[in-house]
C-alpha cells in the first residue's frame, strides 16, 4: 500500500525514486488526497528548513608545520596579546637592563654622560662631573700600585656606604693602615665586592618584584575603568538602539496602515 | 582553473601544505555549518571543524580515494560531534539572540521584501532552529545532511553506516516531527507564501 510506505513518500519528496517508482506515485498522488496533503506539508516544512542558518563567522584555520605534527593556527581570540602586556614585558626589560648594567646618565655643559657598570663609583665626583668619563677607565690604569690600592679602598667604601650598612672592621683597618700584605688586601677586596654584588642582585631582584606589583595594581586598576567606562557607553548606546527601534517600528506601522488605507 | 579535492588531496599527501590549507579554504565553512546545526553553539562549532581538519590532516596518508574527501571530512566532523554531546552530556541547543534588531534586519531585506516580511523569515528561522533541537541526534543528523549539504540517501548511509531504508525512516520521522512542532509554534504550511 503505496500510502503507508515513508521510503516512498521520502524518496518523492526528495526525488530519489526511480523513474517507474515515480511515475507510479504521481499516478497514486491523482486519487489519494491524504498523500497529496501530506507531501504538500512536508514540502512546507522543507521550504521553512531552508530559513535555518547558520551565523558566518570569521574562519581562518590554517595548518602550520611545526615542532608536533601540524597544528591549525589559533583563532584570533588566542592569538590576542594585550598591549599593557607588551608595556609591561617592555619596563621590566628595562629595568633589568638598567639595574645589571648600573646605568648613570648625567647632563654637563659639555654633553651627556652615559657610565655603566662599577667604574663610575671609583671616579673621582669633580671628574665625572667636569664629563671626563672617557678619559677616567684608561687614567686609572695608567695609576702607580699603591694609587690603585687608594682607589679600590675608595671604592669599597662607596660601595658600603651605599648599601647602608657599616663597613666591616676589618676593611676599616685595611684602609687605614698600611700593615696588611698587598694580597691580603686584594682578596679582602675581592670578597667585599662579590658580597656586594650578591646583594646588589638581591636588591635588583626586589625592585623588579616591586614594578611587576606596581604595573599588576596599575593594570587592575585600569581594567576596572575601562569596564566601568564601557558599561556606561553600553548603556548609553542601547538606550539610543532601543530609542530608534521604537521609532522605526512606529514608521513601519505607520507606513503600513497608510498602504492598507 | 581550481584543482579538484583529490588533486590537493594528492598534493597534500607529497607534503604540499597550501594544497592541504586550500583544501581547509574550501571546506572549512561547510564544516562549520554542519557542526553548528548538530552542536548548536558558535563557539563549539567552531572547536570542532578546527579540530576536524586538524585530525584529517594527521590522518591523510591513511586516506586511500575510497570515499570522497568531503565526506571522510564529515564523517571526521560527526564523530566529533558525537563525542562532543556524550563527553558534555548535553543536547544540542537553539541559539538565538533574544528581540529583533530592525537596524539589523534592514541590511538583510532584498529589495522586494517589506520589513513585516523580513522580521516574518526571521522568526521562522528561529522557529526550526528550536524545532530541530527537539529531534533525536540521528533523526537531525540525516535531515541536517540531506537538507543543508545534499547528500543523496546512499551517501548517508555510508556515513552514518546504517541501511538505506534506516535513513529515509529517519529523514520521513525527523521531517514529521519538526512539521508538528512548527505547527504547534504557530507557522502553518503557508506561512511563506504572503
Amino acid at each position: 500500500m503505496m500510502c503507508d510506505s515513508k521510503e516512498l513518500i521520502v524518496g518523492y519528496l526528495y526525488d530519489e525514486l526511480a523513474i517507474g517508482e515515480r511515475r507510479e506515485f504521481d499516478a497514486h498522488l491523482a486519487i489519494c488526497a491524504d498523500c497529496r496533503l501530506e507531501i504538500e506539508e512536508l514540502q512546507a516544512t522543507r521550504t521553512h528548513l531552508a530559513l535555518w542558518a547558520p551565523p558566518v563567522p570569521e574562519l581562518s584555520f590554517r595548518v602550520t608545520r611545526g615542532g608536533a605534527p601540524a597544528a591549525p593556527a589559533l583563532p584570533e581570540r588566542s592569538r590576542f596579546v594585550p598591549a599593557f602586556a607588551f608595556a609591561a614585558a617592555a619596563v621590566i626589560v628595562l629595568a633589568v637592563a638598567a639595574a645589571i648594567a648600573n646605568v648613570e646618565v648625567r647632563y654637563a655643559p659639555d654633553g651627556v654622560t652615559v657610565r655603566t657598570g662599577w667604574a663610575r663609583s671609583g671616579a673621582p665626583p669633580d671628574a665625572q662631573v667636569a664629563g671626563r668619563a672617557s678619559t677616567d677607565a684608561p687614567r686609572m690604569v695608567e695609576a702607580s700600585r699603591s694609587g690603585d690600592f687608594a682607589v679600590l679602598e675608595r671604592r669599597l667604601s662607596e660601595i658600603e656606604f651605599a648599601l647602608g650598612e657599616a663597613p666591616p672592621a676589618a676593611t676599616l683597618q685595611a684602609a687605614s693602615t698600611s700593615r696588611m700584605s698587598d694580597a691580603e688586601i686584594l682578596r679582602r677586596v675581592r670578597q667585599i665586592v662579590g658580597d656586594a654584588e650578591a646583594r646588589q642582585e638581591t636588591a635588583v631582584a626586589r625592585r623588579m618584584l616591586d614594578v611587576v606589583r606596581d604595573f599588576e595594581r596599575q593594570r587592575r586598576t585600569d581594567v576596572a575603568l575601562i569596564q566601568q567606562g564601557i558599561g556606561q557607553y553600553q548603556g548609553l548606546t542601547n538606550t539610543e538602539i532601543a530609542q530608534n527601534r521604537d521609532m522605526l517600528n512606529q514608521l513601519v506601522r505607520a507606513a503600513s496602515s497608510r498602504q492598507e488605507k | 582553473m581550481a584543482s579538484s579535492d583529490e588533486e590537493l588531496v594528492t598534493l597534500s599527501q607529497g607534503g604540499d601544505l597550501d594544497s592541504f590549507n586550500q583544501l581547509v579554504l574550501r571546506w572549512e565553512r561547510p564544516i562549520y555549518a554542519l557542526a553548528y546545526r548538530v552542536l548548536g553553539r558558535e563557539e563549539d562549532a567552531r572547536d570542532v571543524a578546527q579540530e576536524a581538519f586538524l585530525r584529517a590532516f594527521r590522518a591523510l596518508n591513511g586516506f586511500k580515494g575510497q570515499a570522497k574527501f568531503s565526506s571522510w571530512l564529515y564523517r571526521i566532523t560527526l564523530n566529533l560531534c558525537r563525542d562532543w554531546i556524550r563527553r558534555e552530556k548535553r543536547t544540542p541547543v537553539s541559539q538565538a539572540p533574544e528581540g529583533i534588531d530592525i537596524i539589523e534586519l534592514a541590511g538583510e531585506a532584498t529589495p522586494s521584501e517589506s520589513m513585516e516580511e523580513l522580521v516574518g523569515r526571521r522568526q521562522l528561522g528561529r522557529a526550526v532552529s528550536k524545532a530541530m533541537a527537539m529531534l533525536p541526534e540521528d533523526q537531525r543528523t540525516a535531515i541536517i545532511l540531506k537538507e543543508y549539504h545534499g547528500l543523496t540517501f546512499q551517501e548517508i548511509a555510508e556515513l552514518l553506516d546504517c541501511p538505506l531504508s534506516t535513513v529515509k525512516t529517519r529523514l520521513y520521522q525527523g521531517l514529521s516531527v519538526v512539521r508538528k512542532q512548527l505547527h504547534q509554534a504557530g507557522v502553518s504550511a503557508d506561512a511563506l507564501k504572503h
